[in-house]
């Protein structure tokens, strides 16, 4: 019984063939592979998301560092106005035994 | 050419002189300071007197705008006081090398009173630079007590006068009329 043309063509199409050696191995490490940099990228491998979190951790910790100066400005103006008041008030005291003395006089 | 070392100094020199002149307080008060009951030590250079007068105009009063103008003046506020528990603490010694860095032609004594009966003495000193005031210095010695305020700059006795009232200055402070003989004490009563 011969075949027609068509049939013969299938046939060879699908004939059963061995893989060439290794290729089970090969599958598997590539499946490792891709396992691997799945973990690794895990929510960071949304790019806008990182970019957004970086930026907040910048702006986090400028603003910490002014907060920090400002009060430490603040400190330091508050004792400059409180020296200031001290000295205004001992020339002050000191002008008025003077002036008490040499009407006095 | 040669490189010329000594010009560093100069400038700097130069410098100081113009930003004024700080009068340098001998180490012996630093020692009486130690047995002192209460002591005040005030150093703002230009700097600081620059912050305090910002924090000033955030009290946004009409004394703090005087005292603001008076701080726009000065190049700095120097001050030792020191109060102690009992009279003869301190010697002629601890205040004479102050008063001797206030013996150069720019200084003029305008006030210099002593009291014999309350051992107290008060000297006024004034700083003239080209004309222009430049500084006033203020020596207290009493029993208990020894002062010493330097307000560096184009400031007058008659400056505090517009403050009197206001920050712990009392009242009706008239600054003593200058005395127009230099070096010439005012008064001293027996």
């Amino acid at each position: 019984m011969t075949m027609d043309p068509l049939e013969e063509q299938l046939k060879h199409a699908l004939r059963r063939e061995q893989p060439r050696a290794g290729f089970a191995g090969r599958v598997r490490a590539r499946v490792a592979v891709r396992e691997e940099t799945a973990r690794r990228a895990g929510w960071s491998s949304l790019p806008q998301l990182r970019w957004v979190v970086a930026i907040l951790l910048c702006v986090g910790v400028v603003a910490g560092v002014l907060y920090g100066h400002g009060k430490v400005e603040h400190a330091r103006g508050e004792a400059a106005k409180q020296q200031v008041y001290v000295a205004l008030r001992l020339a002050g005291t000191k002008m008025q035994l003077a002036e008490s003395k040499v009407r006095n006089f | 050419m040669k490189p010329i070392y000594w010009v560093a100094p100069v400038v700097l020199a130069v410098t100081l002189a113009a930003h004024g002149q700080q009068i340098q307080i001998p180490a012996s008060w630093d020692q009486l300071a130690a047995k002192a009951e209460e002591v005040d030590n005030v150093m703002l250079d230009k700097n600081m007197l620059g912050l305090a007068a910002k924090f000033m105009k955030d009290d946004n009063d009409q004394d703090s705008v005087e005292v603001n103008r008076l701080l726009g003046k000065l190049n700095g506020i120097y001050v030792r006081h020191l109060e102690f528990k009992n009279p003869g603490e301190f010697t002629q010694a601890d205040v004479e090398p102050v008063r001797a860095q206030l013996q150069g032609p720019e200084w003029t004594r305008i006030v210099d009173v002593k009291d014999k009966n309350t051992k107290e003495n008060v000297v006024i000193y004034t700083r003239t630079v080209n004309g222009k005031s430049a500084g006033l210095v203020i020596l207290a010695e009493e029993p208990t007590e020894l002062t010493f305020v330097h307000l560096d700059g184009s400031i007058d006795p008659q400056d505090l006068d517009r403050l009197s009232g206001n920050f712990g200055i009392p009242k009706d402070v008239h600054a003593p009329k200058a005395n127009p003989d230099k070096q010439k004490p005012t008064g001293e009563k027996p």
